[in-house]
């Protein structure tokens, strides 16, 4: 009995502080807060490119015969390691030997450079030594990206050496 | 020792919870009596002879005053003669009590009578007072007595006069032998006035006494104020005796405004919370008027009385629409004769964003007197408070293609953001924001890092920043913030070093007021 009694004492208490409480707070409460939103939105560039496997070997091709790598295994890979960009390709001369310059048709010593990215469907020529063409306007961030090269030889050569030649491949803002 | 320290902390705790309980105002166990204060009349009394058109205005509630006059007091006569006898005395004015509608704020004319002049000249003049509809207390003079023992002054009679309660003035006495006649008293308020009596001035009533009738040689004796009759002069001894004026009449205004008191708890800074909560009371008590009477006929004025408790303000859900149009006639109880007591009920709907003040007009079919009157003090009903926050400024921020590791700021881009405190209450605005997703998501630190952006704040137009320090966690940016303040918001946002992928990044910035 003497523990009942002890036990009520204890819950009045706890249940009038609990009420106070109430009484003192509980009907004086305030619409406590609001927020509003903002919708923020951004996208992060940045300008990356690699290739694979980087090296063509056209072999050996007689004179004024073109040559692609669309029909060699020797396609390039690229892969836009970036955000979204547009893809430009150029080549140097050819050097080794006498030089053979890069031109839009063959010649005596100029040799024709072409790009395709439809695996051979289509080519785009190139223009002129170390000068981008467009091969895609809008290459996809880190989507790869297939280049096909057609090589076609100097319809005359003042040598018959090895002939190298550097191709860039570039990725630019959209 | 334990235990007594404890039993006494269990003493305090209890004892604390219940007065803390009993002045937190709900529920209520403690009825304080309100107070009631007792109506205080007011008397003007005007002396100065004279007609004073328009020269007394009713204050504010007051819609009845008791208008009291005395005519003036005749004049008395002089010795002229050396064989007759001295004068005769005068007659004192005549006493009116009449109670009279005004209108508070309107003017309304009086007159004091003039004294009356000696030697059987002109009588006392009426002293009067017009209400409103020319509904008068009218005070005759009583006239004046003749030389050498002529006829004595009259009594100013109730004849001549209107009112309600009405005394004729005493009369005056002739002169007789070598001596003058005394004067008459002028009307008491609840008596005739006293006759004089050879050369003693009538008396005997609680009027103002006359003067009395002087010795041989000796000039009449003025009559007092108001309005008692002068003492006739002895008779002529050498030169002539002179006779003298009698008293001025008076007017005497009796007023009580018309007043009602608001108390009851609704005047202890409620809440809204109170009105949704309901039990508050209103007690209505009148003073100089009383509620019509008990039972059907009180009744039938309940509902005018809740009508007549209004609000300044025209929330939808505020005091008219939901304890005005809905509170019920059962609520409003006849206390007694003066008081009135309105219990609220509960008004669930009661919702209101700012402050409400109340003012209780009684209607007049409600008072006994018919005049409408209006409770003072008004009382508040204060809104709770709410804390809001609005963009102004569309909430939209596009930062664009920004290459990594690389800060970009809406200072410099269009897109400040401007954030209103909409509430009714100063508040602080807090900012936070969320991970940017979208494909691989870039998480919110306080440096960038691969996939970790940062982002800051500016309340300074990008002057100063402040860095959010981790995803959805608020960053004080204003602390104070007015209702109806605007404060602009800037954000720097600095890409991460390197990111796994290149998607456009959508983010939540949610601004948030809270009370300061």
């Amino acid at each position: 009995m003497r523990i009942m009694f002890r036990n009520f004492r204890v819950y009045f208490v706890i249940g009038m502080m609990i009420f106070s409480g109430i009484v003192i707070f509980g009907w004086h409460t305030s619409r406590a807060a609001s927020t509003a939103t903002v919708s923020a939105t951004v996208t992060a560039t940045n300008l990356a490119v690699s290739v694979s496997d980087g090296s063509i070997a056209f072999g050996s091709v007689a004179l004024n015969t073109a040559t692609t790598t669309a029909g060699n295994s020797d396609t390039q890979v690229v892969t836009n390691d970036g955000s979204n960009a547009a893809l430009n390709v150029k080549s140097g001369n050819a050097t080794g030997g006498t030089t053979w310059t890069l031109g839009t048709s063959p010649g005596s010593n100029i040799f024709k450079l072409e790009v395709s990215t439809t695996t051979g469907s289509t080519y785009m020529t190139l223009q002129a030594t170390d000068t981008y063409l467009t091969a895609s306007s809008s290459m996809t961030s880190l989507l790869t990206q297939n280049l096909d090269f057609r090589f076609t030889t100097p319809t005359g050569s003042t040598d018959f050496v090895q002939k190298s030649l550097t191709i860039t491949v570039q990725v630019t803002s959209l | 020792m334990g235990r007594v320290c404890r039993k006494l902390g269990q003493f305090i705790l209890i004892w604390g919870l219940l007065i803390g309980w009993i002045f937190s105002g709900w529920p209520q166990i403690w009825n304080f009596p309100s107070k009631v204060e007792k109506a205080q009349a007011a008397v003007e009394t005007f002396t100065t002879a004279g007609t004073f058109t328009n020269g007394w205005t009713a204050p504010a509630n007051v819609y009845s005053v008791t208008a009291e006059t005395w005519g003036g007091g005749g004049g008395s006569g002089g010795g002229t003669s050396t064989s007759l006898p001295g004068g005769s005395g005068g007659g004192g004015g005549a006493y009116v009590s009449k109670a009279i509608s005004v209108i508070p704020g309107n003017s309304y004319t009086y007159v004091v009578g003039a004294a009356g002049l000696k030697d059987g000249g002109t009588a006392g003049g009426n002293s009067s007072f017009t209400g409103d509809a020319s509904v008068q207390s009218l005070a005759c003079g009583g006239t004046s007595g003749a030389i050498n023992g002529g006829t004595a002054g009259a009594g100013g009679t109730t004849a001549c006069s209107d009112g309600t309660t009405e005394f004729a003035g005493g009369a005056g006495a002739a002169g007789a032998g070598t001596s003058g006649g005394g004067g008459g008293e002028s009307a008491g308020t609840t008596a005739t006035g006293g006759d004089a009596s050879g050369t003693t001035g009538g008396t005997g009533t609680n009027g103002t006494d006359g003067s009395a009738g002087q010795l041989v040689g000796v000039n009449g004796a003025a009559g007092n104020n108001p309005g008692a009759g002068a003492g006739g002069s002895g008779r002529r001894s050498g030169a002539s005796e002179l006779g003298a004026s009698g008293g001025v009449g008076q007017v005497k205004l009796t007023y009580t405004a018309i007043t009602a008191a608001l108390t009851g708890t609704v005047t202890a800074s409620i809440t809204e919370a109170d009105i949704v909560t309901g039990g508050k009371t209103i007690i209505l008590t009148v003073t100089g008027d009383t509620w019509v009477a008990a039972g059907a006929t009180f009744d039938a004025q309940r509902q005018n009385i809740i009508n007549g408790i209004d609000s300044a303000q025209t929330e939808g859900t505020g005091w008219d629409a939901e304890v005005k149009a809905k509170e019920v006639v059962g609520a409003v109880v006849r206390t007694s004769d003066t008081v009135v007591t309105i219990t609220l009920t509960a008004q669930a709907g009661y919702n209101i964003t700012a402050t409400e003040t109340i003012t209780a007009t009684i209607p007049a079919t409600a008072l006994v007197a018919g005049n409408a009157i209006v409770a003072t003090p008004t009382f508040d009903i204060t809104a709770a408070a709410v804390y809001s926050v609005f963009i102004t400024s569309g909430g939209n921020i596009a930062f664009g293609s920004v290459p990594l590791n690389t800060a970009t700021t809406t200072a410099s881009n269009g897109y400040t953001q401007t954030a209103q405190n909409d509430g009714n209450a100063t508040v602080k605005f807090s900012v936070k924001a969320t991970n940017a997703t979208d494909g691989t998501s870039w998480t919110l630190d306080t440096n960038p890092g691969s996939d970790i952006y940062k982002m800051e704040i500016s309340t300074t137009s990008g002057a100063t920043y402040m860095t959010l320090p981790a995803p959805d966690t608020y960053l004080v940016a204003s602390s104070s913030v007015a209702v109806g303040n605007v404060v602009d918001l800037d954000f720097r946002l600095t890409t991460p070093s390197a990111s796994s992928d290149y998607q456009q990044k959508s983010i939540t910035i949610t601004v948030q007021a809270v009370a300061p």
